[in-house]
């Protein structure tokens, strides 16, 4: 099986300042990644090119085995990115936008998306304008989108915050469920108990380069030091600049 | 849990990929459109200034008096150029700077399919500026058949440039832009000067129009004397360049539009755009100065955005003034159409631009209404950047002009008038609710 996501020396300039460092990192299927880091440490950016949303100035993507940048269509096809705040059809409703996303990657099946809707608990504002909606269920339509299709890679922007605690408890069901169909998720959050409770690997970025990457005995470790051991680890790493 | 996410959809997996097509992304465009409503009213807008067009022609050629005359050379080339110059400027907005743009740029949408919504929108504009120039040409036929072949030919050319060139040079210039090559290129033909980027996202496009208005112009006269050559050449260039033009983006359109898309886009997503804000100008810088303390931020915040954003809203307004001067410099015959064409023109574009300064990208009301500044100081900064706008690139543009005429009072007035007709039939526009984009 190909590995979902493997990025090489990914780097992404905007003008003179290097947002993303020559960035590695692989992800494997059903393996849920949660990026952390300080704001502008090209988390974001990172997702954006890895989603094919921003050109990187250096580097290889491949997603699923395809290379971004030489089949952006079919690399497209396999990655969902749910971005901040949420790119969505405002005239639209909620199932008509998510139809759009998932006949843009060749999935017709209205049934599934239903039903994905009713599993983010959207079932009830479906066939509401996506302009008339909050902002949790915004993101909640555009953690949706992420998930439609046959994905190989689905990314997720600080896409969990704002959800109130059963919107959260569902939106985490969906990536389970996701991540157990051999999906791969890379998720950006600042909410270090998500990222405790829900990823098997934790990946940190500072100034664009990643500084930190714990995964399985190293991350079983870690949270063996009990609530709190993620921030402990995460103060130690990132140095706390506006202090000095 | 459902069955629903990822690893379980794809119709034939194992089939070859679905890809959306030009027809499908172009029904999500209508359905949108249909919700925001209001389709029919640039037709209407279209038909109105058709029938004024037309009204007005009548009278130059004293139809309305029995008469069968044919209205002069500056007032055919007045009517097309008012039909077809202002859906040429919109190009860039049909193709990159759409709502949309967000989505369409992450999404497996191929740059094929991309391109055949570009044109279909360019078709579709070009059949707004039938609208416009068809009562006047149709009336001019009737008079006189030869005339008005010629008058249909010169419309052909701009239908051309419409439909193939303007929409290539749009991606001509988005692809200089997203690949890099816009300050390859202005190093190699002015050494150390630096091009920016968002400079040749308007001017590329604004130039080229330039050059269409320069060459109907050019073409006019032939249309009612039949006898210079010149006439057909000029439309002939037109014509051609713009068969050029859209074969190349055609062919280009594949690898090219989606890379276009994806950078252009990114516009409205400030904090990872290519691109630059630059800082106000003395002008902008004096006038913000005499704003107060509340409007003055919110003044300089659209005149940083408003270049970055809407570039061709500045190019347009250079055109107009320059229009408006070498008129009044050039005296010509028939002074009413060009002086009532930049009234409209003038009229509909500072509308439109008092609308886009209170919507996002450039206005965020939610943010803005958690700032220390009142309601009225944010109307006020708005208005001034407007006032602005319209005192450097109309209202002294006008009144040189109009002076150098001698100040002929009809045509002064039914420029006066035209711009109010122009300010009332353009839309204040309807944004997203939401500071997103």
């Amino acid at each position: 099986m190909q590995q979902p996501l493997v990025v090489e020396q990914l780097t992404v300039h905007y003008g003179r300042r290097c947002a993303v460092d020559r960035l590695a990192i692989e992800v494997a299927p059903g393996q849920i990644v949660g990026l952390l880091g300080p704001n502008g440490a090209g988390k974001s950016t990172a997702l954006l090119a890895i989603a094919g949303a921003v050109m990187p100035s250096a580097g290889t993507i491949r997603i699923a085995g395809v290379d971004l940048a030489r089949d952006p269509l079919a690399a497209k096809r396999r990655v969902g990115l749910a971005d901040q705040p949420p790119s969505l059809y405002e005239f639209f409703t909620v199932a008509e936008h998510l139809a759009l996303v998932a006949e843009a990657r060749g999935d017709r099946d209205l049934a599934g998306q239903r039903a994905l809707l009713a599993d983010l608990g959207l079932g009830g504002v479906a066939d509401r304008p996506c302009r008339e909606l909050s902002f949790g269920m915004r993101q909640r339509v555009g953690l949706a989108a992420a998930l439609v299709g046959d994905l190989a890679l689905i990314l997720l922007d600080e896409t969990l915050n704002g959800l109130d605690p059963h919107a959260a408890r569902r939106a985490r069901a969906a990536l389970t469920a996701a991540a157990a169909r051999g999906a791969a998720i890379l998720m950006s959050t600042h909410l270090l108990g998500v990222a405790e409770g829900l990823c098997q690997r934790i990946a940190i970025m500072d100034q664009g380069k990643l500084v930190a990457d714990l995964v399985g005995d190293q991350l079983a470790a870690l949270l063996a030091g009990g609530p709190g051991a993620l921030e402990r680890l995460y103060l130690e790493t990132i140095a706390d600049r506006e202090a000095t | 849990m459902a069955t629903a996410g990822p690893g379980r959809l794809s119709g034939a997996p194992d089939g070859p990929p679905t890809v959306v097509d030009g027809r499908t992304l172009r029904a999500w465009g209508e359905r949108d459109a249909a919700r925001r409503g209001r389709r029919w009213l640039p037709w209407a807008m279209a038909l109105v200034a058709g029938l004024a067009g037309a009204a007005l022609a009548g009278e130059r050629a004293g139809w309305w008096r029995g008469e069968r005359g044919l209205p002069g050379t500056g007032l055919l080339a007045a009517v097309l150029l008012a039909g077809f110059v202002p859906v040429m400027f919109a190009a860039p907005y049909r193709m990159f700077w759409r709502r949309d743009a967000g989505i369409l740029a992450r999404l497996p949408i191929p740059g094929a399919a991309l391109w055949s919504v570009a044109i279909a929108g360019a078709v579709r504009a070009a059949l707004l500026a039938i609208v416009v120039v068809a009562p006047t040409l149709a009336l001019v036929a009737w008079i006189d058949g030869a005339t008005g072949l010629r008058g249909a030919a010169l419309a052909g050319a701009l239908i051309a440039a419409t439909v193939g060139l303007v929409p290539g040079v749009c991606l001509a210039a988005a692809w200089l832009v997203s690949a890099g090559k816009m300050d390859q290129l202005a190093s190699s033909v002015a050494g150390e000067y630096r091009l920016e980027n968002t400079t040749a996202l308007g001017a590329l496009p604004g130039a080229t129009i330039a050059g269409v208005i320069v060459a109907v112009i050019y073409a006019a006269p032939w249309i009612v004397d039949g006898g210079a050559i010149a006439g057909p050449i000029a439309a002939a260039i037109v014509a051609g360049a713009a068969v050029v033009a859209g074969v190349a983006a055609t062919i280009a359109a594949p690898a090219v539009y989606p890379l276009a898309m994806r950078e252009v886009a990114a516009l409205d997503r400030q904090a990872y755009a290519h691109l630059e804000i630059h800082p106000p100008t003395r002008l902008e810088r004096l006038v913000r100065d005499r704003l107060g303390p509340g409007a003055a931020p919110v003044f300089d915040r659209i005149a940083r955005l408003v270049r970055r954003r809407y570039p061709l809203v500045v190019f347009a307004g250079v055109v107009l003034a320059a229009t408006l001067i070498v008129v009044g410099a050039v005296a010509p015959a028939e002074p009413l159409p060009w002086l009532v064409g930049c009234g409209a023109g003038a009229g509909m574009l500072g509308r439109w631009l008092a609308g886009a300064v209170a919507r996002p990208p450039i206005e965020l009301p939610r943010s803005t209404a958690m700032l220390p500044v009142t309601a009225a100081d944010v109307v006020r900064a708005r208005r001034a950047y407007v006032g602005l706008w319209l005192g450097l690139f109309v209202v002294a543009p006008w009144l040189i002009g109009v002076t150098l005429l001698g100040w002929p009072l009809v045509p002064a007035l039914g420029s006066v008038g035209a711009a109010a007709v122009g300010a009332l039939i353009v839309p204040a526009g309807r944004g997203a609710a939401t500071d997103g984009h």
